[in-house]
C-alpha cells in the first residue's frame, strides 16, 4: 500500500512540474485547431487565439529584424494570389485575421482553404463561422507573399478555463456552434494577454486575462452591458473588437459589440470569477459588426479608428470617451447615441491594422469580388 | 524560334502524361494519382549533385515551378507552394495541397537554369511548358464514411479498435486532428487513441484502424494508473469523424460523422467456440453456412481467420459476410456443397472486440498465469446432409 501512495505522490509531482514548464517555450508544431484571431506584442511575438481548441498560443517566429519603412504596401487580389500558391481558386480562400509584426512590419494572415467565400452569402456571417483557419501566410513590407511554416517553431500554449461548449449553438445563426466565438479578439497590453469571447458561464460574454509568459492560472470575468439600440441588457453577445486604453489615467477596455454599442470597462474591475457591468458610452448603429479597432497618432494626438462590416470608418477621440459623463441606459431612437465620432469613407474593409507611422493597412473587398490590400495614409484620418 | 513548348489538357480518361524535350533530354509527367509532378531525364550523378546542394524551395522554383492557370493565364499567378524532392531517379514536386479536379495547372521547367546549377549546357531558349487538368468524375467523388466497425452500439469498456471505412482514398495527414471520442457532454476524451502519426491506414487510404490506447485498458500499467480508463461502464460516448477530414483530392466529408455507443462492462474472457452455433445448408446447393458466435468478434480478423475446408483439407472458396453486429459469420460457397464431412478451421489469434484471443484473454496477469502461445488451430467439424438442413452444435 505504501508503494502505491508513494507512486501517486510522485505522479502529482510530475504533473506540477509539467505545468510549470508550460510557461516556457517549447519547439515543435503547435496543435492549433483554428487560427481565429492574431495579434503581436511589441517584441514581435505572435499570439494566436484558437476558438476551436479554446487556447491561446504565443509563437516566437524569430521575425525580429527591424524595419523602419515609411512606405506604403499594396497588393491586388490577395485571396487570388494566396489561392494560386495553395493550388486552388480565390473563392476557396478566406482571410480570418490580419496582424502586423511591429518590428519587422511583416503582415500575417490567418487563412482557411476550404469552402471559402462560396458559402459567404450573408453579411452577418463572419469568416470564423465558415471555417477554421489553419494556414499562416506572411506578406512582406514590399509585397512578397509566403507561407509561415509552423512545423517546428518556438511556442507556448495556455488553455482557456471553462470555454463555451461545442454543443451550444448560436441563437440565430442556424446550426452554428458557439465554439467559433470562444475567442473573438485578443490584445496584448502591459504584460498581459486580454482574450474576449464566450465561456460556459450563465453570463457567457467573457474576458480572460493571462499574464505572459503564460502561467497556469488565468483570470476570467463575465461582462454584461446595456445595449441602447436594442433597449436591453446583453450578457450572451461577445465583445467583437476591443482595445485597452488609458482614460483619465485609469486603464480601461474600450469594447465594441454587434449592432455597435461602445462600452468602457475599468481593467481594475476585471477580477477573477467576478461578473461586471460595462458602461455603454456610444451606439454607432445597427446591422453592423465592428471588426477592428486601432489607435493611431496624428500630429502628436492619439485617435481610435473603428472599422465595420456594414458602416464606414469611424474616428473616435479618446478624450471624448474619457470626458463623456453620461451612460446609455435606455433604448435609443435611430440606433445612434452617445460619444461623438467622425466618419471616413471605407466600406467593405474586412481586415484592418496599423502598419507604420504613415500608413494603416486594410483588406478591402472590391466590386469585382476581389480582396485588395491597401495602405491608407494616416493623414487622411 | 527555339521555344519548345508543349500543351496538353487532359480530362479523366488519360491518367498521366509526359512530354519529352529532345534538346535537354528532360521530361515532365504528372503521376496517375495526380499527387506529384515529376521531371525525369537527369542521370544519377546529376541527381546526387542536386541532392547534395540542398536547395530551398525558392531556388527550385527558379527552374521548376507549377502554377494555377492554363498556358494562357498562369503567368499572372505566383508559383504554387510545395515540397521538392530528388527521389526514384526524378525530381518531384508535391504540392502543399493536392491538385484539385477541374482546375488547370501549368508546369514550367527551365533546363538552362537547372544546367547552370549543375554545370550542364542546355540551350538558354528552352522553356518546357506543360498544362494539365483532370475531370471531377465519379472516380474522385466526394468521400463519405461508408462503415464503422464494430457496428454495434453497445461496446465493452475495454474496446480495443475501431475500423473506419471511407468511400474514397483519404488524405492521411494529421488524421487524429479529425477523429475524436466525446463523452455524453460532448467533451473530448483526451489521449483515447494510440498516437500513431497520421494513423494506421490501409494501402488505399480507405480503411483507418483506430486503436484505443491499450495502456489505459491494461490493468496496472502506466496510463491505466495515471489517467484511468478511457471509458466508464454504462456511460454514452461518441466517435466523431470531423468533416474536415479530406479525401486525397481535397474533398471534405459532407458532414461530421458520429457513431454513438454505450459502454458495457469489461470483457476479459476469451471467445468460446463451444458456444457457437452452426446452421448447415443442404448438399447440391450454394446456400450459405451460417455461424452464430458467442459474442461480437473483430470484423477484420473474422474475414481472415476462419476457413472452410473439406475432408481432404482443401480450402473451399467462397465469400464471407458478417451481420448481427459481427456475431453472425456467413459463408457462401462458390460451388455447390457436397454431401459429406467439412470443417471450420479457426486461427486461435481471432479476437473479440476487446482483443481477447481464442486461446487467451487480452489482459492476463502473466505472473499468475502462463499463456499458451502455441497457436494450435481450432477445428470445428460439421456435415453437409443430403437433403433437409440440420442444426448442429
Amino acid at each position: 500500500m505504501f508503494k502505491y501512495i508513494l507512486t501517486f505522490f510522485c505522479v502529482c509531482c510530475l504533473a506540477l512540474q509539467v505545468n510549470a514548464k508550460n510557461a516556457d517555450f517549447v519547439t515543435g508544431k503547435p496543435d492549433i485547431k483554428s487560427m481565429s484571431t492574431l495579434t503581436f506584442n511589441s517584441e514581435g511575438v505572435l499570439f494566436v487565439g484558437d476558438s476551436r481548441g479554446a487556447a491561446v498560443y504565443a509563437i516566437d517566429l524569430d521575425d525580429k529584424v527591424k524595419n523602419d519603412t515609411r512606405e506604403a504596401v499594396g497588393l491586388k487580389d490577395v485571396e487570388g494570389q494566396i489561392a494560386a500558391m495553395l493550388g486552388t481558386t480565390a473563392d476557396a480562400i478566406l482571410v480570418h485575421d490580419m496582424a502586423v509584426n511591429p518590428i519587422s512590419k511583416n503582415i500575417y494572415l490567418a487563412i482557411s482553404r476550404a469552402s471559402g467565400r462560396k458559402d459567404w452569402d450573408n453579411k452577418f456571417t463572419l469568416p470564423n463561422d465558415l471555417g477554421d483557419a489553419s494556414i499562416l501566410m506572411k506578406i512582406s513590407p514590399t509585397g512578397e507573399i509566403d507561407e509561415v511554416a509552423l512545423e517546428s517553431v518556438k511556442y507556448s500554449k495556455a488553455a482557456l478555463s471553462n470555454p463555451v461548449d461545442e454543443s451550444k449553438t448560436h441563437m440565430w445563426k442556424k446550426g452554428l456552434s458557439l465554439r467559433v466565438d470562444t475567442i473573438t479578439d485578443i490584445v496584448f497590453s502591459d504584460g498581459k494577454l486580454f482574450v474576449a469571447g464566450l465561456s460556459n458561464e450563465e453570463f457567457a460574454s467573457t474576458m480572460w486575462q493571462l499574464s505572459y509568459p503564460f502561467e497556469e492560472k488565468s483570470s476570467r470575468s463575465t461582462v454584461e452591458i446595456f445595449h441602447g439600440a436594442h433597449g436591453k441588457y446583453e450578457t450572451h453577445a461577445p465583445i467583437r473588437t476591443f482595445l485597452p486604453y488609458k482614460l483619465k489615467d485609469e486603464m480601461h477596455l474600450l469594447a465594441a459589440y454587434l449592432c455597435t454599442p461602445l462600452v468602457t470597462i475599468p481593467v481594475s474591475d476585471l477580477k477573477d470569477g467576478q461578473h461586471i457591468k460595462g458602461k455603454t458610452v456610444a451606439e454607432f448603429g445597427s446591422g453592423n459588426y465592428p471588426l477592428d479597432m486601432v489607435v493611431y497618432q496624428k500630429k502628436g494626438k492619439e485617435y481610435i479608428l473603428l472599422t465595420n462590416s456594414n458602416l464606414p470608418f469611424m474616428i473616435i477621440d479618446p478624450d471624448d470617451v474619457a470626458n463623456y459623463e453620461g451612460e446609455i441606459t435606455e433604448e435609443v431612437e435611430g440606433y445612434v447615441a452617445g460619444v461623438d465620432y467622425a466618419i471616413r469613407s471605407g466600406s467593405d474593409v474586412e481586415q484592418f491594422a496599423l502598419f507604420n507611422d504613415t500608413y494603416m493597412l486594410g483588406l478591402q473587398r472590391q466590386a469585382s469580388g476581389k480582396l485588395n490590400l491597401y495602405s491608407y495614409p494616416i493623414e487622411r484620418f | 524560334m527555339g521555344l519548345a513548348a508543349a500543351f496538353c489538357l487532359i480530362f479523366g480518361s488519360c491518367l498521366s502524361a509526359s512530354i519529352q524535350e529532345k534538346k535537354s533530354g528532360l521530361s515532365i509527367s504528372v503521376t496517375s494519382d495526380w499527387r506529384k509532378v515529376e521531371v525525369a531525364g537527369l542521370i544519377e550523378n546529376r541527381l546526387s549533385q542536386l541532392k547534395k546542394i540542398g536547395l530551398k524551395r525558392k531556388k527550385w522554383q527558379t527552374f521548376f515551378s507549377v502554377y494555377v492557370g492554363d498556358e494562357g493565364s498562369f503567368e499572372s499567378n505566383p508559383a504554387m507552394l510545395g515540397t521538392y524532392k530528388v527521389e526514384d531517379g526524378k525530381i518531384s514536386f508535391i504540392p502543399r495541397f493536392y491538385f484539385e479536379p477541374e482546375i488547370a495547372y501549368t508546369i514550367v521547367v527551365k533546363p538552362a537554369l537547372l544546367g547552370k546549377l549543375l554545370d550542364i549546357e542546355f540551350p538558354d531558349s528552352i522553356r518546357m511548358i506543360h498544362s494539365f487538368s483532370f475531370a471531377s468524375d465519379k472516380a474522385i467523388s466526394k468521400p463519405v464514411v461508408s462503415r464503422v466497425y464494430p457496428t454495434g452500439d453497445k461496446l465493452p469498456a475495454n474496446l480495443l479498435r475501431f475500423y473506419i471505412y471511407f468511400s474514397e482514398s483519404m488524405n492521411e495527414k494529421n488524421t487524429f486532428d479529425f477523429i475524436k471520442i466525446l463523452d455524453s457532454k460532448n467533451q473530448e476524451v483526451t489521449d483515447a487513441f494510440v498516437d500513431i502519426k497520421n494513423g494506421l491506414w490501409d494501402s488505399e487510404s480507405r480503411r483507418l484502424t483506430v486503436i484505443l490506447h491499450p495502456g489505459r485498458i491494461k490493468r496496472g500499467v502506466g496510463l491505466n494508473l495515471t489517467m484511468g480508463e478511457t471509458f466508464t461502464e454504462s456511460k454514452k460516448y461518441k466517435l466523431l469523424i470531423k468533416k474536415e477530414l479530406h479525401s486525397s483530392f481535397g474533398h471534405s466529408l459532407p458532414d461530421d460523422f458520429v457513431k454513438e455507443f454505450e459502454i458495457l462492462e469489461h470483457d476479459r474472457v476469451s471467445p468460446n467456440y463451444k458456444n457457437w452455433q452452426l446452421i448447415t445448408p443442404g448438399a447440391d446447393t450454394t446456400e450459405p453456412l451460417q455461424l452464430t458466435l458467442d459474442k461480437p468478434l473483430d470484423h477484420a480478423l473474422l474475414m481472415r481467420f476462419i476457413e472452410v475446408r473439406d475432408s481432404a483439407d482443401v480450402r473451399i472458396i467462397g465469400t464471407i459476410s458478417l451481420s448481427n453486429n459481427e456475431m453472425a459469420w456467413v459463408f457462401t460457397p462458390e460451388k455447390t456443397w457436397n454431401h459429406g464431412s467439412y470443417k471450420l478451421v479457426v486461427n486461435p489469434a481471432l479476437e473479440d472486440l476487446a482483443g481477447n484471443r481464442m486461446d487467451h484473454p487480452f489482459d492476463v496477469n502473466t505472473t499468475k498465469y502462463s499463456v499458451d502461445e502455441s497457436g494450435t488451430q481450432i477445428t470445428i467439424k460439421f456435415k453437409i446432409a443430403k437433403s433437409v438442413p440440420t442444426q448442429l452444435n
